[in-house]
């Protein structure tokens, strides 16, 4: 959907559906907020919208011409682990596509910035066909909840929270499940050049059971002072 | 709340998700929502969303257009 944000009305509704669905193959999908209009692309001048979400748990990510025909212009499924290897491993299943975000410097690259493989994960790609760049995962963050941007800058500072002991913890998490607030930069060339992890001290304690610390960073802004 | 932007062009604080309170859509099944505020916090405009218009259960994501003219969202339809 794209809206005018000067009155919320539509300029664009657009539907997407598994190509083979019927009342015999009903797909689940998941969404989490991966979506990035560009309205003139570098190439072409054309406009598209990248998107990427959970299809039966597997995930996906395409984009959209946005023109007199609206048509998906490339798709891309992301590779799945078998039950052997989930089996193994759990977190290898646990997946997101939370930000899809422009490159300030680099119009020919976007971000995709979520979970793979049950970590948290930047995955730089091309607009032009999907082909990854470089695909960056962080061991102690475990979702990224927040992005932030300068213009003109080759940093992205991103923040989420680390769990720690998520192959043992049961889901559903309850408050005994620990959480830690996990702030990181990284460089557009993937480098991250550091990470740091936060926990408060005062864990809630309720009829003698203590809670664990539950500690997520939400929300980030950079602003970059005039030099 | 899934959707929290800021619209520096109009000046504008727009926020999206999904409710099933009574209290803000018809119903209680899941309904997208989006409104939008101006910086003194008054209501500019905004509306939930189901099947008699747009048939968006859920707004789940956000961000600024390339040019940051419009906005586009993501979500379900149910």
């Amino acid at each position: 959907m794209d809206v005018k944000t000067v009155d919320g009305t539509f300029n664009r509704f657009i539907s997407l559906d598994y190509i083979n669905a019927s009342p015999d193959v009903v797909p689940q999908y998941s969404v989490t907020g991966a979506i990035y209009y560009d309205k003139r692309d570098y190439r072409d001048y054309l406009p598209y919208f990248y998107t990427a979400f959970l299809k039966d748990n597997t995930m996906y990510l395409l984009r959209v011409a946005d023109g007199d025909q609206i048509l998906v212009d490339w798709n891309y499924q992301f590779v799945e682990y078998s039950a052997t290897e989930i089996t193994a491993n759990k977190l290898l299943e646990k997946k997101e596509a939370t930000f899809i975000l422009a490159d300030p410097k680099q119009p020919s690259a976007l971000y995709l910035i979520g979970r793979y493989r049950g970590l948290g994960s930047v995955i730089r790609f091309n607009k032009r066909d999907g082909t990854v760049r470089w695909h960056a995962q962080f061991t102690k963050m475990s979702h990224i909840n927040s992005v932030s941007q300068a213009n003109n800058d080759d940093d992205i500072f991103i923040c989420g929270d680390y769990q720690p002991n998520e192959l043992t913890d049961t889901e559903p998490y309850d408050s005994k499940v620990l959480y830690r607030a996990s702030v990181a930069r990284l460089k557009d060339d993937g480098d991250v050049s550091w990470i740091i992890s936060a926990s408060g001290r005062n864990p809630l304690n309720d009829g003698g059971v203590t809670y664990n610390d539950q500690d997520k960073c939400m929300a980030i802004s950079y602003y970059k002072e005039k030099e | 709340m899934r959707c929290f932007v800021y619209d520096p062009v109009n000046q504008l604080i727009i926020v999206g998700g999904v409710t099933n309170s009574e209290d803000f859509a018809p119903a209680p099944n899941d309904h997208g929502y989006l409104f939008a505020l101006d910086l003194y916090g008054n209501w500019k405009w905004g509306s939930f969303f189901y099947n008699v218009s747009y048939a968006v259960s859920e707004i789940d994501g956000c961000s600024l257009s390339s040019d940051g003219s419009s906005l586009s969202l993501t979500g379900l339809g149910n």
